[in-house]
C-alpha cells in the first residue's frame, strides 16, 4: 500500500468516522498506518532513533501508574468528530469547542483539563495509545486488573500467580550485571501489586520511605542494637516450617528488607525539587520516585496506584478533577526529570483496567466498559496519537471493540526498553506496538 | 463420609494449654495465661461452647448513643423555604442554609471519629471477643465506607446489625443486608430504578457477598439488578419505592419468577456456591490465610464439609463454628500460629494482654490507618484481603510503632516525649513468676506473647539484652516488651 504522502492523511482521517471493524483490524496489525499519523510530526521531533540506545539498559527505569477504577476513555480522548458520541451522551459529552484539538487529527481531541497532556505531546514527551483492550473483556475490576497484571486474558488470569514485571525482572536478574542490593521494584501504597510479583521476587512496598523508623530505636542504644539484630536475622526453622513455608518467613523477610533499606532511605538527600510540585497523592509519589533515583537506587521499576476513576455517578466534576490531578503530576514529574537530564531515562506507562460504556447511565455517569487509552511518557516515546480510535458504530453489546491488544504495548516495552524477548515473559508472541522512536 | 473425616473432632485429651491458647487467639483476640489455663481446665466441649455461646457477664460491653440528628433530609417546611429562596434569588438565605449544612457535615465527621474510637474501646473491653471479631469480619465482607455513605448514623446502625447477627443465621443477615441503608447507598442502589437499572449492587451481591465468581452469568447480574430496583433509603431507614420497582418476571439462576430482593436472596441461599462462600470466608478469618489455602488440599475438603454442615443447619453459624473449633484440623500444627493477624487484632490483643493504659484514641486510630485497617473505611467492594496483604515495609513499621505507643506513649520522632510519660508498669505481669533470672523472664514473656516457637539464637539474643541491662527492672522489662512486640513472630496468631 504505497500511499505515503500528505494526501493520504486526509483519507485516513475520514476512515475514523464510522470505522468498520475490518478497517480497524487492518490498522491494528499495520504499524505502517500509525506511522502515517506521525508523519506530520516525525520531522519536527528531535533526536530520532538515537534516544533509546543512548541509555544503558540497566539505567533505564519504568514507572507504572495504575489509574484504578476504569478511566472513561471516551471523555479523555474525545472523538468529537463522531455523531454517535454525542447521541450516546447527551449530558456527559464534551462539546467540540471545549476539546483541546490535536494537530494531527480533526476527529480526536483531549478533555478540557488535559491541556498539559497536549503540551507534553507537542514537546515530544507524551504519547496516547488509543483503543487498548483485550480479546475477552471483563467488566469486573478484580478480573480485569488481574489480566493486566499477569498479561493474560481475563478468565485465564486466575491460574496465573505471577505478574509480567515480576517475571521480567527475574529474567533480568539472571543476566550478568553489577550486583545490587537495591530492590528491583518499589511500589507505593498499601500492597504489592500482582504485576510485580515473580516466582520468588516481590516488590518493596512503602507508603512514605522516610517514615519507616522504629520509634523504640530512639530510647537507648542497647535497645536499638538488639532490635536491629532481631530484624536482620531470619526466623528460626522448626521441624514443620519447611513443610509449610509460610507467613512467618514472609513477615521476617519483609522485616529484614525494611531494616536494610531504612538507612538508605534516611540518608537519601530529600532535597526540595527545583520544579514546583502540585499537591496530591500521585504528585507526592512521583516526587519520591525522583528522590530515590537521585539517591542512587538502582531500582528498575516503580509502581504507583491512583484512585478515583470509577465514575458511576455524577461523572463530570469527578472525572475532570481526576484527570487534572493526573496530568499536573506528570507534567511536574517530567519537568523535574528534564532539569536533571533524566527524561530520556525514565519511561512512564499509565493505564486503567478498562474504559467505560459508550452510553451514559441514568446517574450522569458511566458503567464499566472495555477498551480505553493508555498513556506513555518520556523522551524515548514516539509522541502523539498512536493507533486508531475504536469504532463508535460497530459496538459489542454497547461497548467499544479494542483496536490494539494491551500485550502489544507490553511487548514493545519488554523488547525495546528492557531488552528482554517478550515471548519469554508474555507466554506468547505479540506484534510490538510502535511506541518508541 | 468424607466430610465427617475432614471435620473429625480432636481427642479431648489433646486439648492442652497450647490448644486453649490457640482457640482464644483465633476465636477472639488472645488470652492471658490465667484465661488460657481456666479455659483448658473446662475441657474441650465446655470450652468451645463457652466461647461460641458467650457467657453471662456480657453486660459490661461499652455502649454509646450517637446522634441520629446530624444528617437528616430537609423537612417539608425547610424545603419550601429553600425553594422560595432560590426563586427569589435570596442569597443570604441560601448561604445560611449552605453554612448550616456544612456545619452539620463537619459534626458528622467528628461523630464518625467518635464511633471509630467507641468500637476500638469496646473491642478492648469486651467479654464476647468472638462476637466482636465476627462483627469486624462482616464489616469487611459487606464493605461500606464513610467516604461514600457520608452518614455516620447509618453506619452505626449497620454496625449493630452485624453484631446482632454476628454468629447467628447468615440467611437472616443476608436478608437484612439487602435492605441495609449503608449497603444500598454504597452500592448505588438508590439509583437503581425500573427505567434505568443500575447493576452495581447486583454484581457485588452475586460476585462477592453470596456466590463468588464462576457461579453466575452476566444475565443473572442484569436480572438481579431488576429485582433490586426500588430498594432505597430515606432518613436513615430503608424505603421501598413501589413505582420504581420492576415487578415483571425475571430469570435468575435458572428460575423464572417475579423476583424482588427477598426472593432473590432466597434463591441465592439455595445455591451450594453460597454455602461454600460463607464457609470459605469463615475459614479465611478463623483458620488459615487466603494465601495458604492455595497450598493446602485439606483446607478445601474442610471448607466443603463445613458447607454441607451449614446447609444441614440452615445457615445457622453457631453449630458450624462449634464443629470447627472442636476439629482436629483446627489444632493441626500447620494451622496454629500461621496466620498474620490483622492490625485490629494486634492492637486489641496487645492492649488486653499487656494491660497497657488507654492512650489517645486519635493516635491509635492513625496507627490503624497506617497499618492498613481504618475502621469504617474498608476497601470497596471486597473489604480487607487479609493475610500477607497486611504486611509491607510501611505497615510493619506502623504495627511496631503502634505497640511502642501503647507501651510507652512515645510517638515516632517525638522529641518532646520523656520517660516519665510511660505511665505503665509491666511488673504485675511477672506476678506468678518467682525467678528473676533473665532466662526465666524471657521465657515467661515469649511464652505469653508469641504463638510460634522461638528459635534458640533469637531467644538467646533477648537474654543477652536483659543481661546487658543488668537484669530485671521496670525499664528493662519495658525494653523487653518493646523488642518482643517488634518481632516478626509477634505478628502471627
Amino acid at each position: 500500500m504505497d500511499d505515503r504522502g500528505s494526501g493520504v492523511l486526509s483519507t485516513s482521517r475520514r476512515r475514523f468516522i464510522g470505522c468498520g471493524l475490518a478497517a480497524a483490524a487492518a490498522m491494528t496489525g499495520a504499524p505502517g498506518l500509525s506511522q502515517y499519523q506521525h508523519a506530520a510530526w516525525a520531522d519536527e521531533v528531535e533526536g530520532l532513533g538515537e534516544v533509546s540506545t543512548s541509555i544503558k539498559p540497566d539505567r533505564r527505569i519504568l514507572v507504572v501508574v495504575q489509574l484504578s477504577g476504569g478511566n472513561d476513555g471516551l471523555n479523555t480522548v474525545v472523538p468529537y468528530g463522531s455523531r454517535e458520541y454525542y447521541y450516546a451522551r447527551p449530558n456527559l459529552s464534551i462539546a467540540k469547542r471545549h476539546v483541546h484539538r490535536l494537530r494531527q487529527s480533526e476527529q480526536i481531541g483531549l478533555h478540557p483539563e488535559l491541556e498539559g497532556l497536549k503540551d507534553m505531546m507537542e514537546s515530544g514527551l507524551a504519547a496516547v495509545v488509543q483503543g487498548v483492550g483485550n480479546p475477552k473483556p471483563d467488566r469486573s475490576h478484580a478480573t480485569s486488573l488481574r489480566a493486566w497484571h499477569t498479561a493474560s486474558v481475563p478468565g485465564n488470569a486466575k491460574g496465573v500467580s505471577t505478574g509480567w514485571l515480576g517475571r521480567a525482572l527475574e529474567v533480568l536478574r539472571q543476566t550478568p550485571g553489577p550486583d545490587t542490593a537495591d530492590p528491583p521494584s518499589i511500589s507505593f501504597g498499601g500492597e504489592a501489586p500482582l504485576a510485580l510479583i515473580g516466582q520468588e521476587m516481590s516488590p518493596l512496598v512503602v507508603k512514605k520511605p522516610t517514615e519507616c523508623v522504629w520509634s523504640g530505636s530512639e530510647l537507648n542504644d542497647v535497645l536499638k542494637t538488639c532490635y536491629e539484630d532481631l530484624m536482620l536475622r531470619t526466623v528460626g526453622q522448626d521441624t514443620d516450617a519447611t513443610k509449610h513455608p509460610g507467613a512467618a518467613e514472609y513477615v521476617s523477610n519483609i522485616a529484614a528488607e525494611m531494616r536494610s533499606y531504612t538507612d538508605r532511605f534516611q540518608s537519601a538527600s530529600f532535597n526540595d525539587t527545583t520544579v514546583n510540585f502540585p499537591g496530591g497523592a500521585l504528585a507526592d509519589k512521583l516526587r519520591t520516585v525522583i528522590n530515590l533515583i537521585r539517591a542512587g537506587f538502582s531500582t528498575r521499576v516503580y509502581y504507583v496506584t491512583v484512585n478515583g476513576f470509577d465514575t458511576h455517578a455524577n461523572q463530570v466534576e469527578a472525572h475532570a478533577q481526576s484527570l487534572w490531578h493526573m496530568i499536573v503530576a506528570f507534567k511536574a514529574f517530567y519537568n523535574e526529570l528534564q532539569t536533571s537530564k533524566m527524561d530520556h531515562q525514565v519511561l512512564t506507562l499509565a493505564f486503567s483496567e478498562f474504559g467505560r460504556r459508550v452510553e451514559q447511565n441514568a446517574s450522569n455517569g458511566t458503567d464499566h466498559g472495555t477498551a480505553g487509552p493508555v498513556f506513555l511518557f518520556g523522551r524515548m516515546v514516539r509522541p502523539g496519537l498512536v493507533g486508531s480510535h475504536p469504532s463508535l458504530t460497530e459496538l459489542d453489546q454497547g461497548d467499544l471493540v479494542h483496536t490494539i491488544d494491551f500485550r502489544s504495548i507490553y511487548a514493545a516495552i519488554l523488547d525495546q526498553w528492557m531488552g528482554i524477548d517478550h515471548p519469554i515473559v508474555l507466554g506468547g508472541s505479540f506484534k510490538p506496538a510502535n511506541i518508541f522512536r | 463420609m468424607a466430610s465427617s473425616l475432614a471435620l473429625k473432632p480432636i481427642n479431648p485429651e489433646q486439648f492442652g494449654y497450647r490448644q486453649a491458647a490457640h482457640l482464644l487467639s483465633r476465636a477472639g483476640f488472645g488470652g492471658s495465661p490465667h484465661e488460657i489455663a481456666t479455659l483448658q481446665t473446662r475441657g474441650l466441649d465446655a470450652a468451645v461452647n463457652t466461647i461460641v455461646d458467650g457467657s453471662e457477664e456480657q453486660k459490661n460491653d461499652i455502649n454509646h448513643d450517637f446522634s441520629a440528628d446530624l444528617i437528616r433530609p430537609l423537612s417539608e417546611e425547610d424545603q419550601a423555604k429553600h425553594a422560595k429562596a432560590l426563586r427569589e434569588g435570596n442569597t443570604l438565605e441560601i448561604e445560611r442554609a449552605d453554612l448550616l449544612r456544612q456545619r452539620l457535615r463537619a459534626k458528622d465527621r467528628f461523630q464518625m471519629q467518635d464511633m471509630e474510637h467507641w468500637w476500638i474501646r469496646r473491642m478492648i473491653a469486651t467479654a464476647s471477643p468472638l462476637q466482636e471479631k465476627l462483627t469486624l469480619m462482616w464489616h469487611s465482607h459487606f464493605a461500606c465506607s464513610y467516604q461514600v455513605v457520608q452518614d455516620s448514623y447509618i453506619l452505626f446502625l449497620q454496625n449493630g446489625l452485624f453484631r446482632t447477627h454476628a454468629k447467628g443465621s447468615f440467611a437472616n443477615l443476608l436478608t437484612a443486608v439487602v435492605r441495609d441503608p449503608a449497603v444500598l447507598r454504597t452500592l448505588s442502589n438508590e439509583k437503581n430504578v425500573k427505567k434505568h437499572p443500575n447493576e452495581h449492587m447486583a454484581r457485588v451481591l452475586l460476585e462477592h457477598y453470596s456466590l463468588g465468581q464462576g457461579s453466575f452469568t452476566e444475565s443473572d447480574v442484569r436480572e438481579s439488578a431488576r429485582a433490586l430496583t426500588g430498594y432505597s433509603v430515606h432518613d436513615h431507614r430503608f424505603q421501598y419505592r413501589r413505582q420504581e420497582h420492576d415487578d415483571a418476571p425475571k430469570s435468575i439462576l435458572s428460575q423464572r419468577r417475579n423476583f424482588d430482593a427477598e426472593k432473590l436472596v432466597a434463591v441465592l441461599l439455595q445455591q451450594r456456591a453460597c454455602k461454600q462462600r460463607v464457609c470459605r470466608l469463615l475459614y479465611e478469618q478463623l483458620v488459615g490465610d487466603p494465601d495458604s489455602l492455595q497450598s493446602s488440599p485439606e483446607a478445601e475438603s474442610v471448607i466443603q464439609a463445613l458447607a454441607v454442615l451449614l446447609g444441614e443447619h440452615r445457615y445457622e453459624l453457631a453449630p458450624v463454628l462449634k464443629t470447627l473449633f472442636k476439629s482436629e484440623h483446627f489444632y493441626h500444627t500447620a494451622i496454629m500460629g500461621r496466620v498474620i493477624r490483622s492490625p485490629v487484632h494486634l492492637l486489641v490483643g496487645t492492649a488486653r494482654l499487656l494491660k497497657t493504659p488507654l492512650r489517645e484514641m486519635k493516635r491509635i486510630s492513625a496507627f490503624l490507618t497506617d497499618s492498613g485497617q481504618r475502621l469504617f473505611e474498608p476497601p470497596l467492594p471486597t473489604g480487607w484481603a487479609g493475610g500477607r496483604h497486611w504486611i509491607s515495609a510501611s505497615t510493619l513499621c506502623a504495627r511496631q510503632n503502634l505497640c511502642v505507643y501503647l507501651i510507652t506513649g512515645k510517638l515516632p520522632r517525638n522529641r518532646q516525649w520523656s520517660v516519665h510519660e510511660i505511665q505503665y508498669d509491666p511488673m504485675p505481669l511477672l506476678e506468678n513468676l518467682h525467678s528473676r533470672e533473665s532466662t526465666a523472664v524471657v521465657d515467661h514473656f515469649t511464652g505469653m506473647l508469641l504463638n510460634i516457637p522461638l528459635a534458640p539464637a533469637r531467644r538467646q539474643r533477648l537474654i543477652e539484652f536483659l543481661d546487658q541491662r543488668s537484669g530485671v527492672t521496670r525499664h528493662s522489662m519495658i525494653g523487653l516488651l518493646l523488642l518482643i512486640t517488634a518481632m516478626p513472630e509477634y505478628q502471627m496468631c
